[in-house]
């Protein structure tokens, strides 16, 4: 038994990635599988509260920086708030900070219209934006004068023809701003640059590793709450699928035909709890056999 | 000669001194160099850096194939791949709408490159992060010395905290879990086994009887629930830790620009 023991701290890798391979592929395959509840976390709920206080009619600028890579974690998270802000009515602006973060923004607009929940019209609802090199002095620009950064949306019409950018000249115009990023320019830039020096509210989402540089900012209360990687996508996408269920026959702003679904990052749950588990018994089992291995020495 | 150095020199020290001074000299000149004029220099100067990157990139891997350095056969990947997109992007539309906003349109070549073969190759290159940190976790995680104890065991928490799962763990396993830490770190200390195994499972006994006396099993205090004990943690020691780090990097930026503007620091020259 104790041979068998120390035999498990020198176990090929190969062996814990066929595991780890079977523990995320099986919940993915089979989402229903392993139905677990979802418990929300405590800055979920605060971005959550802090949309739901948005009134009708007012305006957030959504700042898309992520790409390819981090779609899987962030983009979940961005339909699900797409979803909350236009059931609300609230016009949506979408900027761009990353090169790859157009297309992301295309195909997360793309997703809601899909859906058809929602009678929504480009440059009355919502309006996008190009990628602006620069990161951080983009903020700046913005922060500052939003005409002077962008002269067109993305389809190439001016901004004094589009009815949605009436009176909007700077940050200080918005009501909200919620920052998707994987990386930099990211929260830490909206909240130096523009959002905690013209006093305007904003929220983040983004990856799991990034949580932690934006903890301090949420303790000051610089950031409204924070949607943290995929487990918080999954928060937010159950909120505000019940909230959505819940209005859906009462809420003008829904199409009652429409056929509600649940969001990817829901399915994606099981398979991120079971892989972690996973790797917490490895843990565990690493530090058996290094006992024994240690008192065989 | 002059240009690369002396010039460059003059021109990174009078900058960094006009970019300073307009945070605290109330001119309005200065004010509206800083705020507008020099962003928008910066913007064009990222743009144009975007372009050398792409030429610099193509320099290095063309020397690396024609010189057949080590490893030369990934840098024809990686050429093939860049050139492809090249195509795509400026010349090859493959969709109705015209070049420049066809790399948005789902019907150009382009768009069918990205999320095709970029985009899962992209998830797939970060989704790899998973395997390596489960090989990684289970060699490195070791209770070597009280350090690398207590990352263990809020990297265990953090772990089952944020995920659904962490929340099914019952409130007695828990218990269970501090009883072990406990005794784990006082294992030492104690030399006869038997009054070592005797103590930890009478401890355990004891408290999970204590537990059903006041009534943990009905009403759980939030120092037995994993994703409560996750939010403390992110709340108070990393908010501490992020904090303590963030103030050494701004005072690191202080010096580095400091030693920038008087023209000490000259490795952004080549040095």
């Amino acid at each position: 038994m104790r041979n068998f023991l120390i035999k498990l701290g020198t176990i090929d890798r190969k062996f814990i990635f066929v595991l780890i391979a079977l523990a995320v592929l099986i919940p993915l395959l089979y989402p229903n599988l392993i139905e677990l509840p979802i418990k929300v976390d405590k800055n979920t709920k605060i971005v959550f509260n802090s949309i739901s206080e948005l009134k009708s009619g007012d305006k957030v600028l959504l700042s898309f920086a992520y790409g390819a890579s981090t779609k899987p974690e962030v983009h979940p998270m961005a339909i699900a708030l797409l979803k909350h802000l236009f059931a609300k009515d609230i016009k949506v602006y979408i900027v761009s900070l990353w090169p790859e973060s157009p297309i992301m923004a295309n195909q997360a607009i793309k997703e809601i219209i899909d859906t058809k929940l929602f009678n929504l019209e480009e440059g009355v609802d919502y309006a996008l934006f190009d990628y602006k090199t620069g990161g951080f002095i983009v903020i700046k620009g913005i922060a500052e004068n939003f005409r002077e950064v962008y002269k067109q949306d993305h389809n190439g019409n001016l901004i004094e023809d589009l009815t949605i950018m009436d009176d909007i000249y700077s940050v200080s115009d918005f009501d909200f701003v919620f920052d998707f990023s994987a990386g930099v320019p990211g929260n830490a830039e909206w909240v130096q640059y523009a959002c905690d020096p013209k006093k305007i509210p904003l929220s983040s989402g983004c990856t799991s590793i990034m949580v932690t540089d934006a903890i301090p900012y949420i303790e000051s209360g610089q950031l409204k709450g924070i949607l943290a990687g995929m487990p918080g996508a999954a928060e937010y996408e159950k909120m505000v699928y019940d909230l959505l269920q819940q209005q859906l026959n009462k809420n003008s702003n829904l199409n009652k035909d429409a056929v509600l679904t649940k969001g990817k990052a829901l399915a994606r749950m099981s398979a991120q709890s079971v892989s972690h588990l996973l790797m917490v018994i490895f843990i565990v089992l690493g530090n058996v056999s290094y006992y024994f291995s240690r008192k065989n020495n | 000669m002059f240009i690369k150095r002396q010039l460059a020199i003059v021109v990174m020290i009078s900058m960094g001194f006009l970019a300073l001074a307009g945070q605290f000299i109330n001119s309005d000149n200065l004010r509206e160099f800083t705020d507008k004029d020099a962003p928008q220099w910066y913007m064009i100067i990222a743009a144009f850096a975007a372009f050398l990157g792409c030429i610099n990139l193509l320099q290095l891997h063309s020397t690396k194939v024609i010189r057949r350095k080590k490893d030369w056969q990934y840098s024809i990947f990686t050429l093939v791949g860049f050139l492809l997109m090249i195509f795509f992007g400026f010349l090859y539309n493959g969709s109705t709408v015209g070049l420049g906003p066809h790399l948005k349109n789902e019907f150009s070549a382009f768009y069918w490159m990205y999320n095709y073969v970029y985009l899962p190759l992209s998830s797939t290159m970060f989704a790899l992060l998973a395997f390596f940190v489960a090989s990684a976790s289970y060699r490195a995680f070791r209770i070597r010395n009280f350090e690398a104890t207590l990352l263990l065991i809020s990297g265990v928490l953090l772990m089952l905290g944020r995920v659904p799962i962490g929340a099914l763990i019952p409130w007695w396993t828990v218990i269970i879990i501090y009883v072990s830490i406990l005794f784990a770190l006082f294992a030492s200390k104690i030399k006869n086994k038997q009054v070592f195994f005797y103590s930890y499972f009478g401890a355990n006994i004891f408290i999970l009887i204590l537990g059903f006396l006041l009534g943990w099993h009905v009403n759980l205090p939030s120092f037995l629930s994993i994703p409560l004990i996750q939010e403390w943690i992110m709340a108070v020691p990393a908010t501490a830790g992020s904090r303590a780090i963030m103030i050494g990097i701004a005072l690191g930026v202080v010096a580095q620009s400091f030693r920038i503007i008087t023209g000490r620091e000259r490795s952004i020259l080549g040095d």
